[in-house]
């Protein structure tokens, strides 16, 4: 792929390139000249200065989100963090009850492995999206039980970015002390988050959505009340027995890196992303028949899904080949049907297939932004200028 | 999902789309397929001294669906009009590399090309 041929990178919300300042930093964790060693070697100088970059890493992922430095365990990214969470905290809680309530518009390793429970015994309540792509705290305190142990909510939806009010469904869960589970998967670092204040239990962090590496990730097990897990990697009893094996210095180094620019930088980012955001929109919106899905403003700067009226979703998808953005979320992209959360919002299968998440990330530029309007009216128009005028039988 | 050259070359750039211009009393056309489902075709056949003497399509659908259109658009003027169509699935699927899932929306094509013709028996 030519320079000229390579795409405008639109789908930050899916994986972002390491930032450089966070290469640089893991790159001097892989060599003899640096800090190569393993951290649990404590007999020597070369694991303790590798164990002191591991601890300088998880002050700073806890410093983003106001956590205390011993509620910070490393796993390999979200995905094991949720099933950390959700599988370590019902089956240590398995005793006090079998249900878990969780939404239809989860990310794929929190429903997987809620299904996996299901197989296990457990109950599940799988909450449905109201209009605008929400879900509100009342329908969490309609579906809570005597017997519910756990509730796992994402922060915000990786589709539409609609943002979940996590401060009041905690407050539910900790008034019936039922354990409270976010993925924050896709709101760490473009939301300002304060564990501190918030009455969430586990909540599931990655690097590679805020232009870090991928493979690590963490998970906030709070102490305060404390949360009790049981774990599903056994081996050598690190990270307090919670999740076995070598951590991987240079992994987690590049995760604090990228944690803590995020903190130094989260409130001009967010200006900026919000300002390109809305100038996608303005430039998307003058075209005829195109809706934008979920609330307009309860959402996260970074995302805009939209529906484009009169063309169909595979080919709008190939006409945009100068664009790498995505239909709907990576995880659905290959799936012929609409996506439950665009359904959900009351878009038909034709209008939800022709949906196109763009998410704008910390290296686009304004001439990105004009390039993907100037592009994506050039082909929305040709699609529908291809197109039959509709039927009276298709209800024109 | 993967495309062949011969469906993104046709997807890209088809030299047969649109509505033919008028006077229309010189085209017949013939439609299928429903929008909501995926897939609307509509087929026009400029039908001269019983040859197929100019064609055009609008096609809502897939970029298969497009480029079968396209492709039966290319090969078909010149022909007898008893002749018209004269590629098997397995030809288009073969020429075209279409996977088999979309084996589906070619016969949508077929449809709406035996519909400009029943259209000018007709006439």
């Amino acid at each position: 792929m030519t320079e000229s041929e390579r795409p405008i990178f639109l789908d930050y919300a899916a994986g972002t390139p390491t930032d450089p300042r966070v290469a640089d930093k893991m790159a001097g964790c892989l060599t003899a000249d640096g800090l190569f060693a393993n951290p649990a070697s404590s007999t020597h100088v070369f694991g303790r200065r590798a164990k002191g970059a591991v601890e300088d890493a998880r002050g700073q992922v806890a410093g983003l989100v106001g956590a205390s430095h011993e509620e910070i365990i490393w796993t390999s990214g979200a995905t094991e963090s949720d099933n950390l969470a959700i599988t370590g905290g019902a089956r240590f809680r398995r005793d006090r009850g079998r249900h878990i309530v969780t939404s239809k518009i989860e990310h794929k390793a929190v429903l997987d492995t809620c299904r996996q429970l299901e197989k296990e015994g457990f109950e599940l309540t799988y909450l449905r999206p109201l209009a605008g792509g929400m879900i509100e705290p009342q329908q969490l305190a309609d579906a809570l039980r005597d017997d519910t142990i756990l509730v796992s909510l994402m922060q915000v939806n990786n589709e539409i970015g609609t943002i979940t009010d996590i401060a009041a469904i905690g407050e539910l869960c900790r008034e019936r002390a039922v354990l409270f589970h976010v993925d924050a998967a896709q709101s760490v670092g473009k939301l300002a988050i304060n564990l501190a204040e918030l009455q969430v239990d586990l909540m599931s962090f990655t690097a590679h959505k805020i232009y870090g590496p991928k493979g690590i990730g963490a998970l906030y097990v709070c102490r305060s009340p404390r949360c009790r897990l049981e774990p599903i990697i056994h081996g050598g009893g690190q990270e307090l027995g919670l999740r076995a094996g070598t951590l991987a210095t240079h992994q987690i180094v590049g995760m604090g890196e990228a944690y803590a620019i995020a903190a130094a930088e989260l409130e001009s980012d967010h200006q900026r992303l919000l300002g390109l955001r809305e100038k996608l929109w303005r430039g998307l919106s003058a075209l005829d028949g195109v809706w934008l899905n979920g609330d307009p403003q309860r959402r996260v700067a970074g995302i805009l899904n939209v529906s484009f009226a009169g063309v169909e979703g595979e080919s709008l998808l190939l006409a945009l080949h100068k664009l790498a953005v995505s239909s709907g979320s990576a995880c659905i992209s290959s799936s012929a049907e609409a996506s439950y959360v665009l359904r959900a919002l009351g878009r038909d299968d034709q209008l939800g297939q022709a949906s196109i998440r763009f998410s704008v990330g910390r290296f686009n530029t304004e001439a990105d932004i004009d390039f993907a309007i100037a592009e994506t009216t050039r082909q929305v128009t040709r699609m529908r200028e291809l197109a039959p005028q509709m039927a009276v039988a298709d209800g024109a | 999902m993967e495309y062949s050259k011969a469906v993104l070359s046709r997807f890209r750039r088809p030299q047969h789309a649109g509505r033919p211009e008028l006077p229309a009393d010189r085209w017949v056309s013939g439609r299928a397929g429903i929008r909501r489902t995926g897939s609307d075709v509509v087929f026009y056949l400029q039908i001269v001294a019983r040859e197929i003497h100019d064609t055009r399509f609008e096609a809502y659908g897939c970029p298969h669906t497009i480029a079968v259109a396209e492709y039966m658009a290319e090969r078909m003027i010149g022909r007898p009009v008893d002749q018209a169509m004269q590629e098997t699935l397995q030809q288009l699927a073969d020429e075209l590399g279409l996977p088999a899932e979309k084996l589906g929306r070619a016969l949508i094509v077929e449809d709406a090309i035996n519909a400009a013709l029943a259209a000018w028996k007709k006439r």
